[in-house]
């Protein structure tokens, strides 16, 4: 069975969210952390559902929307979320007041929207879904587990169209909190959220599979295999460097020396989903078949876009991810 | 107690409007006998009567262990004012 | 595809014993592990009840064998090692293992009890931060275990660690692991104490699960992990998973829907799944908080599924336990093997008066030797997420 990216949007600190692939960046670097370009929320959610909203909620459901309305459907078979932080404004407002006031009435709403999977739970009671509806939180591996988890379904015939997706969010009250995580030692944290159709209707990016790796190194031969292809089938590369001088990445580079390589982390930042928007990359880049310059990390363009292979790496955590052209596709 | 009972009032719209995020309200925009809950008025639920029962709490010093003897006081903004002001 | 899985080994530790046998006997005794608070940090330490662990930190771990060691581990992540690392020693699953093992775990609060009591601390060292995120409570116990190739963590709040054992029986079904440990796990915090005080959702009492003068629910915490395998390569199996469903209930981000619609749904395709009839289920371990709402919706769902009046014996072993949020499916996933393997039925404490309208009373005496072959367990939590797992009594064991 092959599964396809029927609809995707991306929210970001870039001109992402409802666009084709930005041509150029906002320019300006955040102090402390990237922020994202709010979506006009009050399209996707009623006010009154709207005003108890963290950013994270409302980032993963007006984009969750957008997919599915680009996708002209009603109602997944399933919901599928990662989030490394989770709900991390409300979780802190809810800590800080515990602690200041000496646990003397804290309010219940951040309490209730503090939980993970509060964003799942709030695309489902807006789309009334009463479907599948799970939230993983495994680290930088949270959207990959989640993405595996949806391809699972689907090959068991559970589902046909699984909205699945990666969503996370940072603030001024929450970077106190998290910029001690080795992750951010070098790198500045962002948010975002980004999410995807996953169906068995052909379209023309076909999703071929997600690969979780927890260990020191990795046998980028070995991964290969498991996708059933070799060196020379990837045509382009997307790295999770958060500069230049980033060398998590360099076995990876070396590995598939002189391919085209993209890179994104150093325009939306770096957080636990933040692979979700590498996988938004890779599907515009094979829809539209052409990479903008911007992207571009060692200004290599390939000559046809067929397979996108895509890596993260945090500490010893590492992941994988593939995605093909379906050249078989009907016109869209 | 009529004056008192109307700067209440008004205090208290200010204050649902800033405890529970009604971004698309003002205080002119709530009327003293408007339904707080139901499918009516400001359209509250069970989360909000709940922050309700906290503000009722620290701002006015009363306490409501039962949150289902809130439902009367919280019918609008009258019946909220009248309740403090009995308790007060 | 159609290969069954079944359990190879549990492992729990909670309120009531720190481990399977000690959980046992507390069943019997009707010994409730619910109580004044001992160990938790709180301002409300002489207000509540609470399910608390009878360990400290300290002896946790001594129990685990740490005596030496620097690193500061979450209360999470000691209890998730406590417990995981009895259900492998049961299913002999170690290290020299050629296969691949995962680690499928849960959490709500992750190592927020660290993190409360130093947040805002002006600490010098911010290391603890590193043990916050839920997904390096189960980082740590993978480490722990020292043969997992493989690890995730679900939040789905209380369902938390049914959806646990789903994902891992789907890695288990599609060859991607060879062997998983699933289940849940939660400590106590003064952030989930606040939390469902502000809620007002607690009983200052003991709970009274089903009981029409229920007030709330008692917080607790505890973890519970089960290793599964595919049938076919099981030594020695103690039940199967038969089936199990999630769905949503998509009426309130905290509440459930009058009529408990999500319930409805999760038991119905978990029953499809098992081809079993409702007839064949001899207990159901119900989610029975002892909240109002929870146990109303709960009981309508039941009547739906089962018809008014032929609802299985059933009980909540909340009443021993209290709720471990992300534990409990792990916990009650154990307790529903437990019933098999020893058939028993586990009463449920503190009952005295039916829920008007719904005609449901609860087992409130141990029974012994019924023939309890089928078990149906419940989950459900926020976000309106509601999951249902039945075990079975493997064939081979008949």
């Amino acid at each position: 069975m092959k599964l396809y990216i029927k609809s995707s949007d991306c929210v970001s600190a870039q001109q992402s969210f409802e666009n084709s692939l930005p041509m150029e960046f906002i320019s300006d670097t955040p102090a402390l952390f990237y922020t994202c370009i709010q979506p006009e929320y009050k399209k996707f959610i009623s006010p009154n559902l709207l005003r108890r909203m963290s950013p994270i909620i409302r980032n993963g459901v007006s984009c969750s929307m957008s997919v599915l309305k680009k996708a002209a459907l009603q109602q997944p078979d399933a919901i599928i979320v990662g989030t490394a932080l989770g709900c991390l404004k409300d979780t802190t407002s809810f800590l800080t007041q515990l602690i200041q006031d000496n646990e003397n009435l804290p309010n219940p709403t951040h309490f209730i929207q503090s939980t993970h999977n509060t964003i799942a739970g709030q695309i489902a009671l807006l789309l009334s879904c009463s479907a599948y509806n799970f939230t993983f939180s495994q680290n930088h591996n949270s959207f990959e587990t989640a993405l595996l988890d949806a391809q699972l379904l689907m090959l068991d015939q559970k589902a046909n169209h699984v909205l699945v997706g990666g969503v996370d969010e940072m603030n001024e009250l929450s970077y106190g909190l998290i910029k001690e995580l080795y992750c951010y030692k070098n790198s500045k944290p962002g948010e975002g959220a980004a999410f995807f159709l996953l169906s068995t209707d052909k379209s023309k990016v076909e999703f071929k599979g997600v690969r979780i790796i927890n260990g020191s190194t990795i046998d980028f031969n070995l991964e290969l295999a498991g996708f059933g292809i070799t060196w020379q089938d990837v045509d382009v590369l997307i790295g999770g460097d958060n500069d230049v001088k980033d060398s998590a990445y360099n076995d990876f580079a070396m590995y598939f020396y002189n391919k085209p390589y993209l890179w994104y982390k150093p325009f939306v930042g770096e957080y636990g989903t933040v692979s979700a928007q590498a996988f938004w990359l890779g599907t515009k880049i094979i829809e539209e078949q052409k990479i903008p310059a911007c992207w571009s990390k060692n200004s290599l363009m390939p000559k046809e876009i067929k397979n996108v292979l895509i890596y993260n790496c945090i500490g010893n955590e590492h992941s994988l991810m593939l995605l093909g052209l379906n050249s078989d596709c009907p016109k869209m | 107690m009529s004056t008192l009972n109307k700067e209440l009032k008004e205090e208290l719209k200010a204050k649902l409007i800033e405890q529970l995020n009604l971004e698309d309200f003002e205080v002119s925009d709530i009327n003293d006998n408007d339904l707080l809950f139901g499918g009516e008025g400001l359209a509250l639920d069970s989360i909000d009567a709940l922050e309700i029962i906290v503000l009722l709490e620290k701002e006015y010093g009363i306490k409501l262990d039962d949150p289902k003897k809130g439902k009367e006081i919280m019918q609008s903004i009258q019946t909220l004012a009248d309740f403090i002001e009995r308790k007060r | 595809m159609t290969e069954n899985i079944v359990v190879t080994g549990i492992g729990v530790i909670c309120s009531i014993g720190t481990n399977a046998q000690e959980c046992m006997e507390s069943f019997r005794a009707m010994r409730s592990g619910i109580g004044p608070i001992q160990h938790l940090k709180t301002v409300h330490k002489n207000e509540f009840k609470l399910g608390e662990v009878k360990r400290s930190n300290l002896e946790l771990m001594q129990m685990l064998g740490f005596s030496g060691d620097k690193r500061t581990y979450s209360r999470t992540t000691l209890l998730a090692m406590v417990a995981a690392k009895e259900a492998c020693d049961m299913a002999n699953v170690g290290k020299g293992d050629k296969l691949k093992i995962g680690f499928v775990s849960s959490t709500t609060v992750g190592g927020m009890d660290i993190t409360e009591q130093k947040y805002l601390k002006d600490n010098k060292d911010n290391s603890y931060l590193l043990s916050h995120p839920c997904g390096d409570s189960s980082r740590q116990v993978a480490d722990y275990l020292g043969f997992i190739s493989y690890y995730t963590t679900i939040n789905t709040a209380c369902s938390s660690g049914t959806n646990a054992l789903i994902h891992g029986v789907r890695l288990l079904k599609h060859g991607i692991l060879d062997k998983v440990i699933v289940g849940g796990v939660d400590a106590l915090t003064m952030f989930t104490l606040n939390g469902f005080n502000s809620l007002m959702i607690l009983d200052r009492d003991d709970c009274k699960p089903f009981d029409a003068n229920r007030k709330g629910l008692n917080l607790a915490e505890g973890a519970g992990y089960l290793v599964l395998e595919r049938a076919s390569e099981a030594k020695n199996p103690l039940c199967e998973v038969v089936g199990y469903a999630n769905a949503n209930d998509a009426y309130h981000q905290t509440a459930s829907s009058p009529n408990g619609d999500g319930a409805y749904k999760a038991m119905m395709e978990a029953l499809e799944m098992s081809q079993l009839k409702t007839t064949d289920i001899n207990y159901i371990n119900v989610h029975g908080t002892g909240t109002g709402n929870n146990d109303e919706s709960e009981g309508m769902a039941l009547n739906r599924v089962f018809t008014k009046g032929c609802v299985p014996p059933f009980s909540s072993t909340k009443s021993y336990t209290g709720h471990t949020l992300a534990g409990a499916a792990g916990i009650e996933s154990v307790f529903s093997v437990l019933s098999i393997v020893n058939d028993v039925i586990y009463p449920n404490l503190n009952f005295t008066t039916p829920i008007q309208g719904l005609e449901l009373i609860p087992v409130t005496e141990l029974i012994e030797g019924s023939g309890v072959k089928n078990v149906l367990s419940n989950s459900f939590g926020f976000g309106g997420n509601n999951s249902t797992v039945i075990f079975s009594k493997h064939e081979t064991l008949y």
